[in-house]
């Protein structure tokens, strides 16, 4: 007699196994056969060093989906967002684009964070001619660095967020920085465009401390810092973060120390109530968008909020511990929304239609607050492909994120560097 | 391709050629408990953990090499996420290339964790014979399938509660149309216990107990499958590489990592 269990099955089982499984996979096609939906391929970092922003990322464009869904669709289509890993590498990100264009069909992709990933696609995405929505706060769009087809129309860049932290900081925390960064492109960025700034606001960078990345411990680069230093500016990144803020309080102790200045991309869904990090207390950060909500906050920061299923301390509804990528995630719902836009005004109606939809993209300009928006009012530059708008600085007050003070679009703005309309399709 | 292979090779191939079958099949026999199939009966079987591993026959020379495969990818896949080997094939751990860029550094790293486990596994336990008699290869490399369960489970945990939630997830609502197969109501997946000062010890504590009960009772399944020693000494081997052993896996699980 045959044994027949799941580890010794049968031809006659297997077979049907198999039967029910390709009569299972035949199902969505006859589901969802009703409209022909928009389809937008999302380049989804669900693996690798960004999967903690991905999983925000997934969870954000979700709520958005069904908010467009819900008000009727792009130009009354139903929409469909088809999510795929990268896995937060560049070669896998240019195969993510070409299969969910060419394979699923997909009329646009977005959702790209990383940098180099988005580096490394943006050249595949010019070759098959599909617009390239990214949400990745990186400079390399608006340098020049890309292409006609790769747009950033959901969040500013770390040029623009670094300098407009400089006049607020000039005037309120101090004169002479010390800055202490990663040494390596994103440590750079920040070192070069803020020490220009701040030049420019009559303050003075006066020591620039590179920690090597591989670096678990910092308490010998410590005494590098001048003991005249008024403001100490901080972008540390990774896992050794906590380690960093620790070793900086045990360096101070409760001495006099200088005040206190971080992007909260240090900080990004971690809970800054998070002992060891009681240290933080009093000192400052850059904000996109408020994690903690203002009491001012604006009408559709709570409708917002409810959609994604974040709290007023910017965490999930479901686990108060599970700090959302607060400053970031938005950009996903806005890029969202400005492709609806565009794609409206263009009367888009398939990926024939493709290089009218990035030239609709181009044409837009003032993009108000509103729903669309819970970041906040923006400027979209159709020459440089990148939208600008304002920043927030919080303070850390009884362990919670309180905005102190909101910048101006033009503390943010930077002369043209490109003018992508002239380049060709 | 199993599908195919499973229909035309008939029923034994999955247990002969197909590797998950067969990883979880040597990892299966340290559980406390198992199923006993005689013709038509089934017996719900229980026991100390390796009481089935004592009654198995020795591994062959393929088995070997494939068990110290299986502990081999382990330790790599925990060593390539340290910032130790992040340094020694020259990468940025906080600025990663992503895994595309490092294959060839990686393949060539996870074949000398292979060759170097192999070599050591066989170098303790032929040095034990040496000394002291016994020790046939066989029989004790079947010791070593406690370990590869304890690492499995250890290496695996956090995996397990991140991505079981979206299995959980996708299980309840297959075809995205927002029905509850699993009766579950929609739910957020959550990881906010990853970065919860009162979660992270336990979790650390149960891949502790994980990797050092698996090590301990290798010893103690060595010591009754390694036969007579003349000498008590011949065990010295293969307990210094086990200690080793134990020690690389809680560093692997402690040290800074990327990803």
């Amino acid at each position: 007699m045959t044994k027949t269990t799941l580890l010794h099955p049968t031809r006659r089982g297997l077979l049907m196994a198999g039967g029910a499984g390709l009569l299972t996979a035949a199902l969505p096609g006859h589901v969802g056969a009703q409209a022909a939906p928009i389809k937008i391929g999302f380049q989804l970092h669900r693996t690798g060093i960004g999967a903690s922003y991905g999983r925000w990322y997934e969870r954000t464009a979700q709520a958005a989906l069904k908010a467009i869904n819900d008000g009727g669709g792009i130009a009354g289509r139903p929409v469909e967002i088809l999510f795929e890993d990268d896995a937060t590498d560049p070669k896998r990100g240019s195969e993510v684009v070409d299969k969910l264009t060419q394979s699923d069909g997909c009329d646009v992709v977005m959702g790209t964070l990383f940098s180099h990933v988005v580096i490394g696609s943006a050249p595949r995405a010019a070759e098959l001619k599909v617009p390239y929505l990214v949400c990745s706060e990186g400079y390399h769009v608006a340098s020049g660095m890309l292409n006609r087809w790769t747009l950033q129309p959901g969040i500013t860049d770390v040029r623009s967020q670094i300098q407009a932290m400089a006049p607020w900081i000039a005037a309120n925390l101090g004169k002479k920085v010390t800055m202490v960064f990663p040494d390596f492109a994103f440590g750079h960025d920040h070192r070069d465009f803020f020490t220009a700034k701040m030049a420019e606001m009559g303050g003075e960078v006066i020591a620039q401390i590179a920690i090597p990345p591989t670096e678990t411990s910092f308490t010998r680069y410590f005494p590098q810092i001048p003991a005249e230093t008024e403001v100490l500016y901080h972008v540390m990144v990774g896992p050794a973060v906590l380690t960093f803020v620790k070793e900086l309080g045990e360096f101070y102790g409760t001495g006099a120390k200088p005040q206190i200045f971080g992007f909260i991309d240090s900080l990004e869904a971690v809970d800054t109530a998070t002992p060891g990090l009681e240290f933080l207390e009093g000192t400052h950060f850059w904000e996109a968008h408020n994690r903690v909500k203002p009491a001012d906050a604006g009408e559709h920061e709570a409708a917002y909020r409810a959609a994604v299923g974040v709290d007023d301390n910017g965490a999930s509804v479901s686990d108060a511990a599970d700090v959302s990528t607060y400053s970031h995630m938005f950009s996903t719902w806005e890029t969202l929304f400005f492709l609806k836009q565009a794609m409206e005004a263009s009367g888009y109606s398939g990926p024939t239609d493709r290089q009218k939809l990035v030239e609709a993209m181009e044409a837009i300009s003032d993009l108000p607050y509103g729903v669309e928006r819970p970041q906040g009012a923006k400027v979209f530059n159709g020459k440089t492909h990148q939208v600008f708008g304002t920043q927030n600085i919080s303070q850390v007050q009884g362990g919670k994120l309180v905005r102190v003070h909101q910048t101006t679009m033009e503390d943010g703005a930077y002369a043209d560097a490109v003018d992508y309309t002239t380049m060709s399709f | 391709m199993i599908f195919v292979l499973a229909v035309l090779e008939g029923e034994g191939w999955l247990e002969k050629g197909e590797f998950l079958t067969v990883l979880f099949g040597l990892i299966a026999k340290v559980a406390p408990l198992w199923l006993e199939i005689t013709g038509p009966r089934a017996r719900l079987m229980r026991g100390w953990p390796g009481t089935q591993v004592l009654q198995m026959a020795p591994l062959t020379p393929s088995a070997v090499v494939f068990v110290s495969l299986a502990l081999a990818v382990l330790t790599f896949d925990g060593l390539m996420e340290t910032f130790w080997w992040q340094a020694l094939i020259g990468q940025n751990p906080l600025e990663p290339v992503g895994r595309s860029a490092v294959m060839v550094q990686n393949t060539v790293g996870l074949v000398a964790v292979w060759v170097t486990t192999l070599g050591l596994i066989l170098g303790a336990i032929l040095l034990g014979r040496r000394v002291g008699g016994g020790f046939a290869t066989g029989p004790v490399m079947l010791s070593f399938l406690a370990i590869a369960a304890g690492y499995h489970a250890a290496h695996y945990l956090v995996m397990l509660l991140t991505a079981g939630q979206y299995t959980i997830a996708a299980l309840n609502d297959p075809l995205f149309t927002g029905e509850s197969w699993l009766g579950l109501p929609p739910f957020y997946v959550s990881f906010g216990f990853l970065t919860d000062p009162r979660m992270m010890p336990l979790i650390y504590a149960a891949q502790f107990a994980a990797i050092l009960g698996a090590h301990l009772l290798a010893v103690v399944l060595g010591l009754k499958l390694a036969g007579q020693s003349r000498r008590a000494v011949a065990h010295l081997p293969l307990t210094v590489l086990m200690v080793g052993y134990t020690v690389l896996g809680l560093w692997l699980l402690s040290t800074a990592r990327s990803g």
